[in-house]
């Protein structure tokens, strides 16, 4: 029986701190808790309110329980994300979470391979894997361009990751994430996480040797309204599982049938 | 699971509206109960019946999130009725079935006669009861709209019954005009009443100034509204000694027996799958079946309207 424990889920207001744009297309925003918020864990998210828009589901980029901070990392797409990217300092914005289960692999090594705005959740696994520190993490970080890698790189450098970048020019490594998770030597890790389009998970799922993949792990993407798992709209096609209280990350096991 | 679950012993049988059900809990109207996966989840949580999510005559999108709020135990929302529509129902009813569970069809349309031709088509598809949406508080011209008179209430209800020989549950709010309502659903021709729906409210942010849901209001559900699902129970019950499904912040096996002895023959849960996690089925009911062994009571159909006996 898969059961979902109680779910220490609160409101809170935020006001926006910093909105720093880490390159062409992502923008890392971070805002100061005004009321109470549980320490959340990766890959859990929060449902993000602007007012006078909508509420969406956000990946945590980051937390400081001492400084009461929350991170996200939000790409311009429709109304409401081109709004959040262009938001200033002292906005309010309203948030509930912490979202989803906390999903933290043991071990010393761990690949972390991100896609687009995918890196929002990589963001928060590198300070709760504790890269830099007394864990090793290598993060494999793609985009279409140089310009929506940017400084992005460089952000996860910063917070404790040895950072790969790929695109079509210019980046590190010119193809994709998958590209470069092939020629990896995947018995080196302990985990390898996924966090991007559903096209790049299933082709690092085809990509990933049987005897590892219970080591590895998918952040999954479906549709988001209530994050409850009251409503029923992030259901995951073809099972029972709902993203925002199983997942969003699964072992890639658990989601097998969704991955071939 | 199913091992499980057939392991709930007889005593916890209940019978509503001629529907047997192997014991009393099954999910309200509005959880998850709008796409198969959703349903496969309540299924698996071992409820006894799966009461689908409210269909329309047309697909709903409902409004844009925020449509909940999480208040601890409790929790406000305004879904706007999302929901794939009435043509929708074979393949819903057909997933619960093919787990050999009664569905539970609830229908919500904004006049009798959408409410008639939404019937129809449930009972074509083999709903086991039709369960009327006659009180969502937040979606304009369905639910307390739809029945805001007396006469509507009697007219959907009337008109359900004469096109269909399905069982009828009609689902009220807690109003002022709750007992009025209740006479006019039965004396209509209503099977059992199900009691109650959320109950109307708001949330501010406080910095920003504004109604947090999108729907500025919506309803609060949870542990917050069950002394009020317990008094609704209670006040309807003692009026009419009728078949009543009660739903309102359960939450444990004593919110459950509350419901019980104030006259509910069954239960419906929602909030407490989020506030609690989907095992919540399995422990109410290893709850109820050691309250009863506690009070040496054979079953749970003794404790139905036994604070009406007190």
């Amino acid at each position: 029986m898969r059961n979902t424990s109680n779910p220490n889920i609160h409101y809170t207001t935020i006001q926006v701190i910093e909105n720093k744009q880490l390159s062409s297309t992502l923008h890392l925003i971070r805002s100061k808790i005004k009321g109470f918020f549980p320490q959340p864990q990766p890959p859990q998210f929060i449902m993000l309110w602007v007012p006078g828009h909508e509420a969406i589901p956000m990946s945590i980029a980051g937390y400081d329980d001492e400084d009461k901070t929350v991170d996200i990392i939000v790409k311009p797409i429709g109304p409401t994300t081109r709004y959040l990217a262009a938001i200033r300092k002292d906005a309010y914005l309203g948030i509930y979470g912490p979202l989803g289960k906390p999903l933290v692999p043991s071990g010393k090594k761990f690949l972390l391979l991100a896609g687009g705005s995918g890196i929002a959740p990589i963001a928060h696994y590198i300070t709760a894997l504790r890269c830099g520190k007394e864990n090793y993490c290598r993060v494999v970080f793609g985009a279409w361009t140089k310009e929506e890698i940017g400084n992005a790189g460089e952000y996860i450098q910063s917070i404790g990751a040895e950072v790969t970048t790929v695109c079509d020019e210019g980046c590190d490594y010119r193809g994709t994430v998958v590209d470069v998770y092939r020629g990896e030597d995947k018995e080196e890790y302990d985990a390898i996480i996924s966090s991007g389009p559903p096209a790049m998970s299933r082709e690092v799922y085809k990509h990933t040797p049987r005897e590892k993949l219970d080591r590895l792990y998918i952040v999954f993407e479906t549709h988001v309204k209530c994050g409850l798992g009251v409503c029923g709209s992030c259901v995951i096609p073809g099972t029972s599982l709902l993203l925002c209280v199983d997942g969003p990350a699964f072992p890639a096991k658990q989601i097998e049938k969704v991955m071939r | 699971m199913s091992s499980r679950t057939s392991k709930v012993s007889t005593a916890l049988e209940a019978v509503v509206s001629g529907i047997r059900l192997k014991h009393p809990i099954m999910n309200a109207s509005g959880i998850l109960g709008s796409n198969t996966g959703g349903i496969l989840r309540l299924i698996e949580s071992g409820v006894s019946a799966v009461v689908t999510k409210t269909l329309t005559p047309e697909p709903r999108e409902g409004y844009l999130p925020p449509i909940t709020i999480p208040l601890g135990e409790c929790m406000l929302n305004a879904v706007g009725l999302a929901n794939p529509g009435i043509d929708a129902v074979n393949e819903l009813v057909r997933t619960i079935h093919g787990h050999g569970l009664p569905a539970i069809v609830s229908i919500g349309g904004r006049n009798a006669g959408e409410f008639v031709a939404l019937a129809v088509k449930a009972e074509e598809a083999g709903a086991d009861a039709l369960e009327l949406n006659m009180s969502c508080p937040h979606t304009p011209g369905y639910g307390v709209d739809a029945s805001k008179t007396i006469e509507a209430v009697k007219n959907i209800v009337s008109g359900v019954k004469s096109v269909t020989s399905t069982p009828v549950w009609v689902k009220l709010g807690y109003s002022r005009l709750l007992l009025r309502e209740a006479g006019a659903a039965l004396s209509a021709g209503a099977d059992a009443l199900v009691l109650i729906n959320t109950i109307p409210g708001m949330v501010i942010d406080v910095y920003t100034g504004n109604p947090i849901l999108t729907n500025r209001f919506g309803g609060l559900s949870g542990k917050c509204i069950h002394p009020v699902a317990v008094y609704s129970v209670y006040m309807v019950y003692r009026e009419y000694q009728c078949e009543i499904v009660g739903v309102g912040g359960v939450q444990d096996w004593r919110t459950a027996v509350e419901l019980i002895e104030a006259g509910a023959k069954a239960l419906q849960i929602a909030t407490a799958f989020y506030t609690k996690g989907y095992g919540i089925v399995h422990e109410i009911l290893a709850g109820l079946t050691g309250f009863l062994e506690e009070i040496n009571a054979k079953n749970i159909t003794e404790l139905v309207g036994l604070a009406h006996r007190k």
